[in-house]
């Protein structure tokens, strides 16, 4: 318990520097924030002609897309915001050696290293995603926690993955760009209605590219109220957890701290 | 009790090898040849507590290598080491509390916030209280001189500045041992001077344990007694710095450069002139054989110089010396 | 002595060129997204054809197949596209205009044949790396291969027109700072009123009306709408088009540099 509350002290003084060495460049800090919105909106206003002209598509109408996407873009514009490195930065900071920095503190090593960065601009993310799903809520408590716990649910299975992506640095060298790349794949999947994908397809996005529960799959919790959603969202955010700090730890073992590169050969 | 007891030490990597041109980079792709590199291999040696060591050797002999196995950073592909009672790579968090360590070339300080910020995370990281964080950072402030620095945006602040606050951004913990890596390279002399200072007085008051490697035979000949040099990842010299010194450490180089013209050839007693231009002169000497001070009051005595430059023999003319007097670890 | 010219020019192209082949896995990387948009793409209006329908069922005059043809070449023409407005605006940030601007050749032609080479190799990348999913999914494209010129000759003007867009943005770094928020602007109209998302055939008609007299159809929906339905009347109202926003933002263009270059006589950078 005292252990926990000594992590806790510290992550918040993590965050409060974060927060402070993000002001420090701030210099295109609203232009970031209206690009995220305009990103946002204009494929919204893609999705609104679309059902426009076509009407219901495999289950899903407009407010369905509205709040899966709002779900989607909120929980990633979270993680973005609070665990900024696992986007690309970590599997950097491995490959490059920079793991050193947090090896030498008495902290929790993978905590350390996720909160240690900051994005500010996904704040445009959290505020067209939150305002979206509210739109679109049914209007009953049970809706809005449910809405409450399927974003957090879902951030915690983006962040997994992101680890996920990252620690293949340990295993490949410079895994930068394909780490960067899961994560986006994963992100454009999750926007998507899931009853577009059948077979194999379906079965990989729930499994090694979980992409179902960052949109799909709360999206449908909020608007059914249905439970076995929550304890599937529930399994799949704890199996992707225990998945990524296995693979985190385990990689571990393998790091070479950038020191292979400067050994006489 | 020892401070670092270290046994049979040993780390390889696995290098891929790649033929240069677009055909070797296919054959790599599909059939990459890995080649194992021992970077450190049967280091073992103890270090009591209290004891400043200077750990040297030339570039990528192995140095940062076993530095990182005894930080917990890397594990070691065998051997054993204990730092404090533990072992780096099994207890890295329990160990991290009485540990310090720099990395000259890898910044701890944030970089767009002022020093004083990361202490203060510093302080929650080691789970400092208030009070003994607060007489740990004035007596620092104090040796290091960094009163006037701490309030100031790191990046705005000079290499030797940054380098202050770094060393002492490790040591706001009280750690019984300090790791060293490279922690004066770059910098100026009086900043060289100060770390030093510091550092022989954390020694002094706390019986702090200091693991030193610098290029820099003026870091390690005012702080450290012990010297170990280290190559290929091998152990080669384990003995006190007196004794490098009066073994390896004897020769020394003088450059000049002269106010006026030299006509005549240069010559001095037991100096002996390595190269004479127009206005300068390299001259080496065997410091057992006359004094660093009797050779510049010589110089001074011929006359008026505008610079003056001694040096020490490079490391690697020391080694190559080791190895060929035969001399065994 | 115009040889030596467009040889001085082509040599850039060649060189970026080179310098994208060295590269060529961090390209290919970055444009493995077209297959996860093409497979996305595909299952999407498969499910829109598909349930309701047979096959050869036209939605505003154009098929599945059609359809998905058509994404490929927007796509390709979108994400070819190279950042050149970014350099010019880092170049305006940091001064070294002054060098170029001084250099024997044009600047923006010196962009311009600079691009080129970047953005081939990527298109092709691009439409190479989406063809496996498009040919499995949608078939061959039905159409006439003597359409292939005049298609290419409307794709040439398109990345011309887009050019001529992105050099008008990148030189607003005099006015202003960040010209980011102008860059996703006109990237974001591209989506929908350049009918990158889907063809615009799909908007209702008011919607398409003031798409069709605004330029952002012109290099991404013009060139992917006329390889998957040709018609000559498409064509000329096309090439009509180009050539007038060309001139108009050629104009706007020409006034902005002059404008540019004086005020670096002036100001010295």
């Amino acid at each position: 318990m005292n252990n926990l509350r000594a992590e806790w002290h510290f992550i918040k003084g993590l965050f409060a520097l974060n927060l402070a060495s993000a002001m420090e460049y701030r210099a295109s800090f609203w232009s970031q924030i209206f690009g995220m919105v305009l990103n946002n909106t204009i494929m919204l206003v893609f999705w609104f002609f679309f059902f426009d002209r076509f009407g219901a598509v495999r289950g899903y109408e407009f407010p369905d897309l509205s709040m899966l996407y709002g779900i989607a873009a909120t929980a990633f514009g979270l993680t973005m915001i609070l665990t900024g490195n696992i986007y690309s930065f970590m599997a950097y900071i491995i490959a490059q050696g920079r793991l050193d920095y947090y090896l030498v503190f008495p902290r929790n090593l993978l905590a350390h290293v996720i909160f240690s960065r900051m994005h500010i601009s996904p704040i445009g993310d959290v505020i067209f995603g939150l305002v979206l799903a509210f739109w679109f809520i049914p209007k009953t408590p049970a809706a809005f926690g449910l809405l409450a716990i399927g974003i957090i649910l879902a951030a915690l299975i983006i962040s997994a993955y992101g680890i996920i992506a990252g620690s293949l640095a340990f295993f490949w060298g410079n895994a930068q760009n394909a780490s960067q790349q899961m994560l986006g794949t994963m992100l454009t999947f999750s926007l998507y209605p899931d009853t577009l994908f059948r077979g194999a397809a379906r079965v990989l996005l729930t499994t090694v590219m979980p992409a179902f529960f960052i949109g799909a799959v709360p999206a449908r919790l909020v608007k059914t109220t249905e439970w076995a959603n929550l304890g599937v969202m529930v399994l799949a955010a704890a199996l992707s957890w225990i998945a990524a700090v296995a693979i985190f730890y385990g990689g571990l073992r393998r790091y070479e701290s950038g020191s292979a590169i400067n050994v006489n050969s | 009790m020892n401070a670092i007891e270290v046994n049979g030490l040993e780390k390889n990597f696995q290098l891929k090898k790649k033929t240069p041109g677009l055909r070797g980079s296919f054959r790599s792709l599909f059939r990459p040849q890995i080649e194992e590199i021992t970077a450190v291999s049967d280091v073992s040696f103890s270090l009591k507590e209290g004891e400043m060591l200077a750990f040297i050797g030339p570039n990528g002999a192995g140095k940062s290598t076993t530095i990182k196995m005894l930080t917990g950073i890397l594990f070691p592909t065998a051997g054993e080491a204990t730092v404090l009672g533990f072992t780096p790579w099994k207890e890295r968090r329990l160990m991290a509390y009485h540990i310090g360590s720099v990395f000259g070339q890898k910044p701890q300080l944030w970089y767009h916030l002022p020093a004083a910020d990361t202490f203060q995370l510093f302080a929650r990281i080691y789970e400092l209280d208030d009070a003994a964080f607060k007489k740990q950072r004035d007596f620092l402030v104090e040796a290091f001189q960094i009163g006037h620095l701490l309030h100031i945006p790191v990046r705005k602040l000079s290499l030797g500045q940054r380098m202050k606050c770094e060393i002492a951004a490790s040591l706001l913990h009280r750690p019984r041992i300090i790791f060293l890596d490279e922690p004066t390279i770059g910098l100026d002399v009086v900043a060289k001077q100060q770390i030093r200072r510091a550092i022989r007085a954390l020694n002094e008051e706390d019986n702090t344990t200091i693991f030193l490697t610098s290029h820099d035979a003026g870091d390690i000949e005012s702080l450290c007694k012990r010297v170990i040099i280290i190559n290929h990842g091998r152990m080669i010299f384990d003995n006190r710095t007196s004794i490098l010194k009066r073994q390896y450490l004897t020769k020394k180089v003088i450059d000049v450069r002269f106010g006026e013209r030299l006509d005549s050839p240069f010559h001095l007693p037991h100096v002996e002139t390595l190269k004479q231009g127009t206005y300068g002169v390299k001259l080496e000497f065997d410091a057992q054989a006359v004094s660093v001070e009797q050779v510049i009051q010589q110089i001074m005595n011929t006359r008026p110089f505008n610079d003056i430059n001694v040096q020490d023999p490079p490391l690697e003319d020391v080694i190559r010396e080791i190895y060929q007097n035969g001399h065994e670890p | 002595m115009l040889s030596t010219k467009i040889n001085k020019y082509t040599s850039m192209t060649a060189i970026n060129l080179q310098n994208q082949l060295a590269y060529i896995w961090d390209t290919l990387n970055r444009s493995l997204f077209i297959l996860f948009i093409m497979f996305i793409f595909v299952q999407l209006w498969a499910a829109v054809y598909g349930d309701g329908g047979s096959p050869d069922r036209e939605i505003a005059g154009l098929t599945f197949v059609n359809v998905i043809w058509y994404l490929l070449i927007a796509e390709t023409m979108e994400l070819g596209k190279a950042r050149h407005d970014l350099a010019i605006s880092e170049e305006v940030k940091d001064g070294s205009i002054a060098y170029r601007l001084v250099r024997p050749y044009n600047y923006l032609v010196y962009h311009f044949f600079h691009n080129l080479g970047e953005t081939l190799v990527r298109m092709g990348l691009v439409f190479l790396l989406g063809l496996p999913i498009v040919l499995y999914y949608a078939g061959l494209p039905q159409i006439d291969w003597w359409i292939i010129p005049p298609v290419v000759l409307i794709m040439a003007g398109g990345m011309l027109l887009d050019f001529f867009t992105l050099s008008i943005i990148g030189l607003l770094a005099f006015v202003t700072e960040d010209i980011g928020s102008f860059r996703l602007i006109y990237q974001k109209l591209v989506f929908v009123l350049g009918g990158l998302m889907f063809p615009l055939d799909f908007l209702p008609n008011w919607l398409q009306g003031i798409a069709r007299s605004l330029p952002f159809q012109l290099t991404t929906y013009a060139p992917a709408r006329l390889f998957v339905r040709f018609e000559w009347s498409l064509f000329v109202d096309f090439l009509g088009m180009q050539l007038l926003w060309l001139a108009i933002l050629g104009v706007i263009l020409w006034l902005q540099y002059r404008w540019a270059v004086q005020r670096l006589a002036i100001n010295g950078g």
